[in-house]
């Protein structure tokens, strides 16, 4: 150990690092100090004072997670004096503390109780000596929409406000002083909170104060049974545990343990309601009537055997387990001798790690970042696109201070509040901008390669990428969606190779389970295990193979079409060919399609989802309900086609869970940048939402009611030019027009709007056209 | 193998006795091979119950566990609180501090279980051998006992009245006074009991000289309670390990030395008399004051504080959801219990819950000297030695 030191706690002697609070060298061994404000997540606030501690020589207690660790300290924890000095604390938490355990949702896990019982508190002397009618009453905020609000049960210890700034990045909340004279947690600005609505601060409240209106008054903690299992939003694979009472899920909480240190964003912590029976497919159609799930599975079977194999198409779309695609992997290549088979992943990671270069890590566990003294996101809003990934930024940047952030985007977004070195280019220009990065960094490395661009790249940026030991590399999904994303993902590959074993590559995506479908091979380009194979079929194609008659019969997975097509092209596809639609949910696609087979959704089955980080997270089955996995359904229809599916070979697969995805590219490719032809009008661009993954995740009661319509956002020059007002409406047009709320933002640049993603009724792709995110726009004022 | 269940010669004959058998009181499978009418050698099965509650114990917060220990031996539900209660007050450091009061209603409720559950022994023994009678009068005795039992606690068989820290509740009026009123009626009726049994040449017959055992066989198997006491060794934890108020009453231990059924049955009747006498002394003696300690860390507190006190609602939720914190450490507690010895050993790491609990259940015990008791007798032998060990099998199966 370097610096170690030898302290002495209780009488006991134990080794520690120089830069270790005492708090921490106790936890280690065991040692208990009761502690309300500190948490592993944040670090030491110092507000509650509840971790005093006697350090012998010291006249005062001195608090145990602030102070650091000396050679030959000798500490005692539960000293009558430090008992004494923690119950005078807790005496102040006391005071009139609402008697409202026994209708407090937090009561059965709440510090506060445990503290009191810890000391063994049976009085105080504190409220015996003032008057209860002097006290004030606090304001309760019902208007948070997700989040309530009590300042009367708040013990101000602070961690909601921390937690809120320095791991969510956010920093809404803070101690404001109010009328009656003391002070209370509201949001800075005195504004009804408009934030994340992650619910950190509900997840971390020691008391009642902060709590989630969605659980409010539905059961009490001890009647909870609890579930581990994969959040379904995106590809972090944050764990969470599903708290169930009678066959529902009411809550969902995560531990510290976890890797995502009990971090869960909006969707993966209030959005559980999108699994409720109302948004499920509740029994199998055909033609739009109800049927029994046999003759939907032989009707299906029918339709897959009147087509020849080359007319079958079958697409996936990265939300269900690696267990189900393997089975629509071996069905489709086995059964029905179709090479047309390709997943959502493709319009964005596929397109990366196809061209891989050599020698690069293709997975890299999201807590390694913290290895990164840089850290480059480029092509995204990480906020956006993957929270768990945002607030890992945070963690390195602002908690820890050890890394640098260099952003390359076309906006301000919001890790660069961070502070952060600021590469900028125009939508469209993604190609150029990271060609002429190559330039410049193989320049700086003394690097020969012809790659060059035009764009002039600042020199800090360059600088900090080049003299960095270790880089995380993080590639948005949104530049890889862009119409030329294979020449993104191959200028990427360029900086990858220049950067060679030192970089840490992250590709965020929003679907769940994207990195299963490489996995299982079921993304175009991709074999069993990951390994390579020939690009035979692409989900670009698929509409035009429709139109031109050549793909008579289509079989989605999980596939929403809306979610990636237009509503042309998305009805193009359900009009052209029998559509066979196996998912959960009530989409737009399961309204129309000719077949509908309802599978299990993520509650209730038993499988894996493959994270960003290539792990394999098992998923629970925590509800029951009377519909069968995909797998099944799958199964059915192979073995009633005339092929038995070897399911030994799908255990096999998943037990060894490992890939063996290697990177080809040995060279520097030589890439053309063609762009985006914006025409005359803005330039706009399709963006994600921190409160949807998919259109389904619009259903659940926490987007929805964080985020119930989209907004445009402008530029306040461009908004002026044409007339609009915050908050007012305004008609975009593109390829076709939609009518959309206006935000206005600074951070915008002038000449450019923004559409977010995956609002029911709202398809962005609409504006653009299918699997393409940049169009030419025009805002015209709304009423 | 064990040897009873091979035979030698084709004169032996195996029979199973039991699972399902009138007399083997409850769920045991005895194995014994004969030679015509004699046993050469038995074994018995045990575990047809077992319930796993030392591994429940684990998964509960210590009072939780309370009226698990009612159903180990259900007839003497009182006795298992008590000697369970008294395990985690060791551990908790609290057993001094128990309220005089309490410790007497304990001991009155310890010793009404013991007639109780002897009652029901002598009542099944001798239906076994035959004295169909007896078993009347002994049920009409005993519901005199549940009735107050019932008056206590309201009900009639598990009672989780004992209470780490106390009692469930004060005794209601009128308790003592159909304590003093059984107490005075009792002595007459053991009487009756002894008239019926204690000279009837049929009852001599088959328990004296049956089902022997030796003071030092007694001793090695480590059989407990009126089991020991029929063989000559003078042990009762009452008086030697005391515990509760025992030490200030007045009461004698009966020790025979016989060693058979006959000498069992006769210190069984003995103490019954025994406890009726410290019955009366406690009717006499109990003083007045509080049934609970007052550690709020550890106990239920009165249901208007927890209603009214801030601290007290905050504990109670605490003590309720996640359990009392015990302090860490190891501790095991023996009552005198009627069917012997029973201990809990608990081993605590700090937590709400114990991360072991063992119980030394005496009928799982008792039963282990059965094939020692038997051997060489007669089959019809097995009937009276099972009467005469009085085993549950709610406590030996666990």
């Amino acid at each position: 150990m370097a610096d170690a030191v030898k302290i002495k706690i209780n009488g006991k002697e134990y080794e520690a690092e120089k830069s270790e609070s005492i708090l921490q060298v106790a936890r280690r061994n065991g040692v208990y100090i009761p502690a309300i404000c500190y948490s592993d997540r944040f670090g030491a606030i110092g507000a509650c004072r509840i971790c005093a501690v006697e350090i012998v020589g010291m006249k005062k207690p001195m608090l145990s997670c602030a102070m650091k660790v000396k050679d030959g300290m000798e500490i005692f924890t539960d000293s009558e004096k430090v008992q004494e000095f923690r119950k005078k604390i807790v005496y102040e938490w006391d005071k009139f503390h609402p008697l409202q355990c026994g209708v407090c949702d937090k009561s059965g896990e709440c510090d506060l109780q445990d503290i009191n019982y810890e000391l063994n508190i049976t009085e105080n002397p504190s409220e015996e000596a003032a008057d209860p009618l002097t006290v004030p009453d606090r304001s309760i905020h019902y208007e948070w929409r997700i989040i309530h609000h009590d300042a009367n049960l708040c013990i101000q210890c602070r961690r909601c406000v921390t937690i809120c700034d320095r791991v969510v990045n956010f920093g809404i909340l803070a101690l404001v002083k109010k009328d009656w004279g003391g002070r209370e947690i509201d949001t800075k600005d005195g504004k009804p909170l408009e934030c994340e609505f992650c619910g950190q601060c509900v997840s971390i409240c020691p008391t009642g104060a902060m709590s989630s209106k969605l659980f409010k008054y539905k059961a009490r903690p001890w009647e909870l049974a609890k579930v581990r299992t994969t959040c379904q939003f995106c590809a972090s694979g944050c764990q969470m545990d599903l708290n169930i009472k009678d066959n529902a899920i009411l809550r969902v909480t995560s531990e510290d343990n976890t890797p995502n240190r009990a971090n869960l964003c909006n969707l993966g912590r209030f959005n559980y309601s999108v699994v409720s029976r109302k948004n499920l497919i509740e029994h199998p159609t055909s033609n739009g009537k109800k049927v029994s799930l046999e003759k939907a599975i032989k009707e299906a079977v029918d339709i897959l055997k009147s087509c020849k194999s080359d007319e079958i198409a079958a697409i996936s779309g990265a939300r269900e387990t690696v267990e189900e695609q393997l089975t629509l992997k071996l069905f489709v290549e086995n059964a029905l001798s179709s090479k047309n088979l390709d997943s959502f992943a493709s319009t964005h990671i596929g397109k990366l790690y196809r061209v891989l270069p050599e020698g690069i890590e293709p997975f890299n566990a999201v807590s390694d970042m913290e290895e990164c003294d840089v850290i480059f996101a480029f092509g995204g809003d990480v906020a956006n696109e993957m929270p768990r990934l945002d607030w890992q930024i945070t963690r390195n940047v602002k908690l820890l201070k050890q890394s640098k952030l260099i952003t390359a985007y076309w906006r301000d977004a919001k890790i660069d509040t961070l502070g952060s070195v600021a590469l900028r280019y125009m939508p469209g220009e993604e190609v150029e901008f990271l060609n002429s990065l190559f330039g410049a960094l193989a320049n700086s490395l003394g690097v020969k390669s012809s790659v060059k661009g035009s764009l002039e790249i600042p020199e800090d940026g360059v600088k900090l990428l080049s003299e960095a030991k270790k880089v995380a590399l993080i590639v948005g999904e949104e530049a890889l969606e862009r119409p030329y994303g294979e020449e993104v993902a191959k200028a990427l590959a360029n900086i990858l190779m220049l950067l060679g074993e030192k970089v840490k590559l992250y590709a965020s995506s929003k679907y769940n389970n994207s990195y299963g479908v490489l996995f299982s091979g079921v993304a175009d380009g991709f074999d069993t295990f990951g390994r390579r194979k020939e690009q035979s079929f692409s989900l670009y194609e698929l509409p035009n193979l429709v139109k031109e008659g050549k793909v008579k019969s289509v079989l989605l997975l999980n596939a929403d079409l809306f979610t990636v097509y237009s509503d042309e092209d998305a009805r193009a596809i359900l009009d052209g060919a029998s559509v066979i639609y196996i998912d959960s949910y009530l989409t737009q696609t399961a309204e129309h399609a000719r077949v509908v087979i309802p599978s299990a959704p993520f509650s209730m089955v038993n499988g894996h989802y493959v994270n960003i980080e290539g792990r394999f997270n098992s998923v629970a089955k925590a509800l029951e309900g009377d519909f069968k996995p995909a797998s099944e359904i799958l199964l059915e229809i192979s073995n009633q086609y005339g092929y038995s599916i070897p399911t030994g070979v799908i255990k096999d697969a998943i037990s060894k869970a490992s890939f063996e995805l290697e990177g080809v590219n040995k060279e520097f490719n030589n890439v053309e940048s063609k762009g985006f032809e914006f025409g005359d009008g803005l330039k706009g661009v399709l963006v994600y939402s921190k409160f949807r993954s998919g259109i389904f995740s619009s259903f659940g009661d926490g987007a929805s009611i964080a985020m119930n319509e989209p907004v445009v956002e402008v530029n306040p020059e461009d908004a002026e030019e044409n007339g609009l007002e915050n908050g007012g409406y305004a008609t975009v047009e593109g390829l076709s027009a939609l009518k959309l709320k206006v935000k206005v933002d600074e951070k915008m640049p002038k000449g450019v709007i923004s559409v977010p993603l995956w609002f029911y009724g709202y398809n962005g792709y609409n504006l653009s056209g299918s699997l393409n995110n940049l169009f030419s726009a025009k805002l015209l004022k709304g009423e | 193998m064990n040897e009873a269940y091979v035979t030698k010669n084709e004169r032996e004959v195996i029979l199973n006795v039991g699972p399902q058998h009138p007399a083997t009181h409850g769920v045991l499978r005895y194995v014994v091979k004969l030679d015509g009418e004699r046993i050469v050698s038995s074994d018995p099965q045990v575990g047809f119950l077992h319930r796993g509650i030392e591994k429940l114990a684990e998964y509960m917060t210590y009072n939780q566990f309370n009226p698990y220990t009612d159903r180990l031996d259900y007839l003497a539900s009182m006795n298992n609180n008590l000697a369970y209660v008294m395990a985690v007050e060791k551990l908790l450091g609290i057993s001094d501090k128990i309220p005089p009061r309490a410790q007497y209603i304990r001991v009155i409720m310890a010793e009404l279980g013991r007639i109780a559950s002897h009652l029901v022994w002598l009542a099944t023994h001798a239906l076994d051998i035959g004295a169909m009678t007896v078993f009347l009068y002994c049920f009409r005795e005993r519901e005199y006992i549940i009735d107050m039992f019932e008056m206590a606690c309201g009900n009639r068989l598990t009672y989780n009245y004992i209470r780490i820290g106390g009692v469930a509740r004060d005794l209601p009026d009128g308790f003592l006074d159909r304590l003093k009123e059984f107490t005075k009626l009792f002595y007459g009726k053991v009487k009756e009991y002894h008239q019926l049994l204690s000279k009837n040449r049929i009852w001599l017959k088959r328990t004296k000289g049956v089902g022997y055992i030796s003071k030092e066989d007694a001793i090695n198997y480590g059989i407990a309670g009126p089991c020991t006491r029929g063989s000559g060794v003078d042990w009762d934890l009452r008086r030697d390990m005391p515990y509760l108020v025992y030490p200030e009453l007045n009461f004698e231990i009966p020790v025979y030395d016989e060693g058979d059924v006959y000498a069992r049955y006769l210190v069984r009747m003995e103490e019954m008399v025994q406890s009726n006498r410290i019955l009366e002394q406690c009717a006499e003696n109990i003083p007045d004051g509080d049934v609970m300690v007052d550690e709020p860390q550890y106990v239920w507190e009165p249901k208007e504080r927890v209603m009214t006190h801030n601290y007290a609602l905050m504990k109670h939720f605490v003590k309720v959801v996640k359990g009392f914190k015990a302090p860490p450490g190891e501790v095991y507690f023996g009552a005198e219990n009627p069917k012997g010895e029973l201990g809990f050993y608990i081993y605590s790491t700090g937590e709400g819950k114990p991360y072991r609990l063992k119980i030394r259940a005496p009928s799982f015990i008792n039963i282990s000297a059965m094939p020692k008791m038997v051997e060489g007798g007669l089959i019809a032998d097995i009937i009276s030695v099972i009467g005469s060990l009085d085993f549950v099998f709610g406590e030996c199966d666990r």
